[in-house]
Parts: structure tokens; sequence; C-alpha cells
């Protein structure tokens, strides 16, 4: 397996896949050093997409929402029209 | 996003205003944790939950279970957001033309004067600085949204497939990209 290879396969390893270019590509980061360090970097860049914060809704979104939503007129459902040619 | 039962999904349909606002509390945050990832950006995600929400509700009676409440609720906020990035680049090549100057780079808060942010408010803005954030923002809207799902709202594959109506191949692809070109953009800082 080349470089370019495990490097793919990599990515389908970080996606829970266990196939057997899957196996090829661990054991081929197992003695690689560069491939290693790419998949390092990879769970980094994982890991940081997962720390950044998540926030609330600001309190007087929901409110304000809920006003115009009082303005808004539905649409009718698609079963209850009948279907133009 | 949290489940809303059926009977009030249906009595939502029919236009009950109490009926959809536990439809809006029970997946508010999400969105706006969303809309604030693809945005970066308080006021502008703030808007954006809103036109989703109340796109949510006109076409509430066209929802008809072919996929998940919140799967149907996501596509909607998703392709809002993305609307709003293409608007967004159209104007500021439109403001690149006229030279103004200072297009980019002022942020929300810069651009009212006087006005003096809480810790809360500041903290936020630390954190839409965040390279993480700007590494996202600098990908095309197509990779930004795969990861969005699969890391801030923590989807499934599925699930991201049934968002975006496509299958499960392409969303690995776009995944497996957005992660090279994120490690491209974080890693080419040197380590201190
Ligand atoms: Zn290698």
């Amino acid at each position: 397996m080349t470089c370019d290879e495990a490097r793919t396969s990599m990515h389908f390893h970080l996606d829970g896949d266990d196939h057997l270019h899957v196996q090829n590509a661990r054991q081929h980061t197992a003695s690689c050093m560069h491939c290693e360090r790419h998949m390092l970097d990879l769970r980094e860049v994982e890991d940081r997409l997962r720390t950044l914060k998540r926030y609330a809704a600001p309190a007087d979104l929901k409110e304000r929402i809920l006003l115009a939503v009082r303005d808004t007129t539905q649409k009718r459902p698609l079963r209850a029209r009948p279907q133009m040619p | 996003m949290e489940r809303v039962d059926q009977q009030t999904l249906e009595l939502a349909q029919t236009g009950d205003i109490a009926a959809f606002s536990v439809v809006v509390e029970s997946c508010a945050d999400q969105l706006y944790s969303l809309a604030f990832r693809f945005l970066c950006n308080g006021p502008e995600a703030e808007d954006a939950v809103q036109e989703t929400l109340l796109r949510v509700y006109t076409n509430l009676p066209r929802y008809d279970g072919r996929f998940k409440f919140t799967t149907w609720v996501y596509r909607i906020a998703t392709n809002v957001c993305i609307d709003r990035l293409r608007k967004r680049k159209l104007e500021s090549s439109l403001d690149a033309d006229r030279d103004d100057g200072e297009a980019e780079g002022t942020d929300w808060y810069d651009r009212l004067p006087g006005f003096s942010p809480t810790p809360e408010e500041e903290l936020l803005r630390m954190e839409t600085c965040n390279e993480v954030q700007r590494a996202l923002a600098d990908l095309p809207p197509a990779y930004q949204s795969v990861l969005i799902l699969r890391y801030i709202q923590e989807l499934s594959l599925q699930e991201i497939s049934d968002i975006v109506h496509l299958p499960i191949t392409t969303i690995k692809t776009r995944i497996h990209r957005g992660r090279e070109a994120m490690k491209q953009l974080l890693m080419r800082l040197p380590v201190s």
C-alpha cells in the first residue's frame, strides 16, 4: 500500500469503516511516520471541530418568531388541492 | 433536536400557534448553533433561524412524513444558510468593485458605534474569530454544511444524506475532502 492509498483509506477508518483496505491502511500507518502524523492531524481536526461551542438561541428570538408566525399564512396541504394538468 | 410528538405536529399543521411554539422550543437552540457556524455572526444567525422557522410554519401542511421531521427542518435550515452565504459572497464582490475598503473584516459589533459588549458578547466575538471557525468559513458551502452537520450537530451519515438528498458515498467524499482542507488550513501554522 502506498502513502497516498493509505491516506485515502484512513478517512474510512475515521468514519468507523473496517474494510480490508482500512485494515491495510492501519498496518501501513503503524510503520510509516508520515502517515502516522497525517492521521494524528486529521484526528486533531475532528477534535477541534467537535469542541466548537454550541449556543442557546437568544431568549427573545423565540418570542419574535411566534409573533411573526401570527402574521404568516400556511400553505394548503398538497393532497387537498386538485391537481391541475 | 428534541422529538415533537405526532399529535402536536398535526395541530401545528393546522395553524395552531400553541402547538407550533412547542416545535420552536424543540429546535431553536440547535438551529441557532447551526446557523451561527455557517454565518459566524449572531444577528445574521438569528435572522436565519427566524426565516427557517417561518418557512417551516408556512410549509408544515405539506410535510408528508417521508423523512423524519427533524431531517425536514434541517434541510430547510441548511438551504437558508447556504442561500445567505451565496448572497453575502455576491454582495462582497459588489462591495469590492465599489472599493469602499471596509467590506471585509468588520463584524457585527464593530459596525455599531458606542456599543459596548457584555462579557458574554465579547466571548462570542472571540469565539467567532476562532481559527477553526475561520477555516470552516473558508470552505465551499457544500463541504461546510456536511462538516457542520457531522461535527456540530453530531448527525449520522444516513441523516446527513437524507438532509442534503445525496447518497452516503457522496457525503463521505465531502467529509473526507473537508477534513483534508481543514487540515491544510489549520496545520499550515507553525507549531510554537
Ligand atoms: Zn505512508
